[in-house]
């Protein structure tokens, strides 16, 4: 994957602002992560127990140029060192796109650089590959976050299609959704998670959705309904001393949904190594249980480490670099999309 | 000195470039295109008709609202940036005195007349903010001659968010009131409360702006409110521009220059205390960044970094809670 003919580093100055993360990153020749600069938002958007597109927008605004400028300074390089800039303008919130893509074409005007414009998602799945460069042979991929929760098929030369999403909710709108039905604060998946490992998921019983449907598309907005229903049937449920028994089994069954198809698809597709990546990818039980059935069925999961699961720039600074070495550079007349495929 | 700015609050983009207050190029797009997608094109179509590179300019402006909530961001984020890469001073206007300068430049002959009866010139941007509400506030117009002074810039009165020079004159335009906003409905009465003349009739009162065009009743209630007790003050003595027009990058421009001016003795006194304040706010940061959040007050404090105001908009709630 790797191509020799520039003689010096490849430093790519990667943005990310398709949420409600401000992020940059700078990346060495596809790999050695110099800087990746996160700046969270969840204070801000805690209070209303889910993203304001709005109050993101804003909040970009107000940091994009500080958090440019901190990574390029914790990596130690200077402008004129950035050989191409690399910046999300696609699947993702409008408003927050705009920020990021408005200041990489900036740099890529002002500082006479080419502009490389990425795929959120597919930023996603190469953050295996800011880890361990040299992936060869297909994979399938799971993409799993707040926004998405999809199945990809990648094939030897990393061309990616889709084979399964989500038909209504993805897994962290429903992890959110349900800590908020709780009151338990944003986001949820974290506290979720905290939660989870002091209860016994096998007390309450909840559905599996769509496991048995055929094909690798998922729901998780039955299975919150199906909670609720649980809830009002039996309110002693929602007692303090139940609520991990209770929410250890909701992140099981979305747990468990998530791992089943994605080993299914693997198996079908005759591959024998999976990627995972989003943010719910930092769930300490999916990664538990993806190591449990990866090993009774003889493949291999590659998971990155939690920093590089959530978005972050240093996934889209590695993308940039494989599209700058391909010489996919963008116009500066790209426009963001709110939907996109990979 | 070179000044480029960037206007993108209203629906359309504006881009100019200014040497001091001569403009040497203006470029603009109309409604109905993709901000995102021209705006790089516009600047650098704007600097080629100026005949300029990007690395002259000297300073950059832009309207930080408040304005159409897409359009102004994607200004402030190209602008911010560009600035930034060329490590060159940026100056955030708001577009109410963007507005005011519109109007000024717009009517200029319109008020020579109560000019020369000695009397005051008030100049009120009304703008139409959408949900039924307009915005709007007061700029006392200043007139001196052209002096034989050789530092006519030492002149600047505080306040003066512009300093015109016509034909011998200097003209300063002074903000002496914040933003204000009113449902349009309420506008006249709210006006009428809040704009007390010096002396009685001495004032000549100049509203315009996007409220007029948008709601047809205000100039009506305008000039009807004269006959009514409570609004005498605004009777005939008042004249409404009610020509649609759109801020222009050329008036941001001129703003920016004199905000620079204005600015220039002050933040140099002010560099000292002004880098203690960056250097705890970094630190600040640095160890908050772990945690994942940035706060506020630290935010803003290094902004000042970049000579750039917080984004002011109109105070924003998401949810009724």
């Amino acid at each position: 994957m790797q191509n020799n003919n520039y003689k010096s580093d490849i430093n790519i100055l990667g943005i990310e602002t398709s949420c409600d993360d401000t992020c940059a990153a700078v990346v060495q020749n596809g790999s050695k992560i110099l800087s990746n600069v996160v700046a969270s938002q969840n204070y801000i958007h805690e209070k209303y127990g889910g993203v304001v597109p709005e109050l993101a927008s804003r909040k970009h605004i107000e940091v994009i140029t500080i958090i440019i400028k901190e990574a390029l300074e914790q990596s130690g390089l200077k402008l004129k060192d950035i050989s191409a800039v690399s910046v999300t303008n696609r699947p993702g919130l409008v408003g927050s796109l705009l920020v990021g893509v408005g200041a990489a074409k900036s740099i890529s005007y002002g500082a006479k650089i080419p502009l490389v414009a990425v795929n959120h998602l597919k930023a996603h799945l190469y953050s295996n590959i800011l880890i361990n460069p040299e992936q060869e042979g297909g994979f399938i991929g799971l993409i799993v976050s707040g926004g998405h929760s999809s199945l990809y098929v990648i094939e030897c030369d990393w061309s990616i299609s889709e084979i399964g999403h989500t038909v209504d909710d993805a897994a962290g709108e429903a992890f959110d959704k349900i800590a908020r039905f709780l009151n338990l604060g944003y986001p949820g998946g974290p506290v979720i998670d905290k939660l989870a490992r002091e209860g016994d998921p096998s007390i309450i019983e909840l559905p599996r959705p769509m496991l048995g449907s055929g094909d690798f598309n998922f729901s998780f907005s039955g299975l919150k309904t199906a909670l609720i229903y649980r809830t009002r049937k039996n309110p002693e449920i929602m007692g303090k001393e139940n609520i991990p028994d209770l929410v250890a089994s909701f992140q099981e069954s979305v747990v468990d949904v998530l791992v089943e198809k994605t080993i299914r698809a693997c198996l079908e597709f005759k591959f024998n190594k999976i990627l995972v990546s989003g943010g719910v990818a930092a769930n300490s039980r999916l990664r538990e249980k993806f190591g449990i059935k990866a090993e009774e069925n003889n493949i291999e999961v590659r998971i990155p480490p939690i920093p590089l699961c959530m978005d972050n720039a240093a996934m889209v600074a590695c993308l940039g670099y494989h599209e700058f070495i391909r010489g996919n550079f963008s116009n500066l007349d790209v426009d963001v999309y709110s939907r996109s495929d990979i | 000195m070179y000044i480029l700015g960037i206007d993108s609050s209203t629906g359309r983009v504006s881009v100019a470039v200014n040497s001091d207050q001569q403009l040497l190029s203006k470029v603009e797009y109309g409604k109905n295109q993709k901000f995102m997608v021209s705006i790089i094109a516009l600047i650098d179509k704007a600097l080629k008709k100026a005949n300029i590179s990007l690395d002259f300019v000297d300073l950059f402006a832009v309207n930080i609202g408040p304005g159409d909530f897409t359009g102004t961001r994607i200004g402030i984020s190209v602008a911010k940036t560009l600035a930034w890469v060329g490590s060159k001073p940026i100056c955030g206007i708001e577009s109410l005195d963007v507005a005011a300068l519109g109007i000024f430049f717009k009517n200029f002959k319109k008020i020579q007349k109560p000019l020369g009866e000695g009397k005051q010139i008030i100049i009120a941007p009304v703008l139409d903010v959408k949900r039924n509400e307009v915005y709007f506030s007061f700029y006392k117009m200043e007139e001196s001659s052209l002096g034989n002074s050789k530092d006519e810039r030492s002149e600047f009165k505080v306040h003066a968010i512009s300093n015109i020079s016509i034909q011998n004159k200097n003209y300063y335009l002074n903000k002496v009131s914040g933003g204000h906003l009113a449902k349009s409905k309420d506008f006249t009465k709210k006006f009428s409360a809040l704009f007390v003349p010096d002396n009685g009739f001495s004032s000549y009162i100049l509203l315009g702006g996007s409220a007029f065009s948008s709601y047809k009743h205000l100039e009506s209630e305008v000039k009807e409110s004269g006959g009514s007790r409570s609004g005498s003050h605004l009777s005939s003595l008042t004249g409404v521009d009610k020509r649609v027009f759109s801020p222009d990058a050329f008036h941001l421009n001129l703003c920016a220059y004199c905000n620079y001016l204005n600015n220039r003795q002050e933040s140099l006194k002010k560099v000292k205390s002004t880098r203690q304040g960056n250097l705890r706010g970094s630190k600040a940061q640095g160890s908050k960044a772990q945690n994942g959040s940035i706060p506020n007050s630290d935010t803003n404090s290094l902004l000042a970094d970049y000579g750039l105001a917080p984004l002011y908009v109109r105070e924003f709630t998401p949810f009724k809670t």
